[in-house]
């Protein structure tokens, strides 16, 4: 499991992708695909773009169950 | 089958739409103006946009832009901007060579002259002055 805190700059999106590559032990870029292809990375962020007390948005992406806490940080677990 | 190729025949009313959808974001937009601006033919590497995008912020001169600042801003041109573009049919990319142009097609410069702001980012850093100093 790794868990990256969300600081005010990294939009959710983006923290997805780094706990995803930090959990691939690759760079971000290096995912495929890209994950626009997998969830709106608009309207993950658009999501998230105010202060929430409750919520998870769960996803699938490159074999990992990705969540996103209502505090903005992202769980990354290997699927299965 | 949905495939990219399939795209350029998408009609109107969707080319619109996915064209609207596309523009309402600023890091879109500015690909888009930079990739309007260019006279060369040949696509620009990914790597030369997010530098040219850093720049564009602070007003700066390309060459004053560092690997890594460039390098930061292409994660999320690959993960989000560049895919929705390509979606929209409004750009050519070359994902694994990393590259993009505008995509050759009539309408796609058409629309996006006359829809794109000549230049956002001094045209937003005047609306905050303004906002600043007036009432």
């Amino acid at each position: 499991m790794t868990e990256v805190p969300s600081p005010d700059r990294l939009e959710p999106s983006q923290a997805v992708v780094e706990a995803v590559a930090t959990a691939e032990d690759v760079s971000p870029r290096e995912l495929s695909p890209p994950l626009a292809y997998v969830v709106d990375p608009d309207a993950l962020d658009s999501l998230f773009d105010r202060p929430r007390t409750d919520g998870v948005v769960r996803f699938r992406y490159c074999g990992y169950t990705v969540s996103v806490l209502a505090s903005g940080s992202v769980d990354v677990r290997t699927a299965g | 089958m949905d495939t990219e190729s399939a795209r350029p025949e998408m009609d109107e009313a969707e080319f619109l739409e996915r064209l609207t959808e596309t523009l309402s974001d600023p890091e879109r937009r500015s690909i888009l103006r930079v990739l309007l601006d260019r006279s060369a033919a040949r696509p620009l590497p990914v790597e030369r946009l997010a530098t040219k995008l850093v720049a564009r912020d602070r007003d700066a001169a390309p060459g004053t832009v560092t690997d890594e600042q460039a390098d930061s801003r292409r994660t999320m041109l690959y993960h989000c901007h560049l895919p929705k573009l390509h979606r929209a049919a409004v750009i050519d990319w070359d994902r694994t060579g990393e590259r993009v142009s505008l995509a050759d097609r009539p309408r796609v410069r058409d629309a996006l002259s006359a829809l794109l702001p000549d230049s956002e980012s001094h045209r937003s850093a005047t609306d905050r002055k303004w906002g600043s100093s007036s009432s």
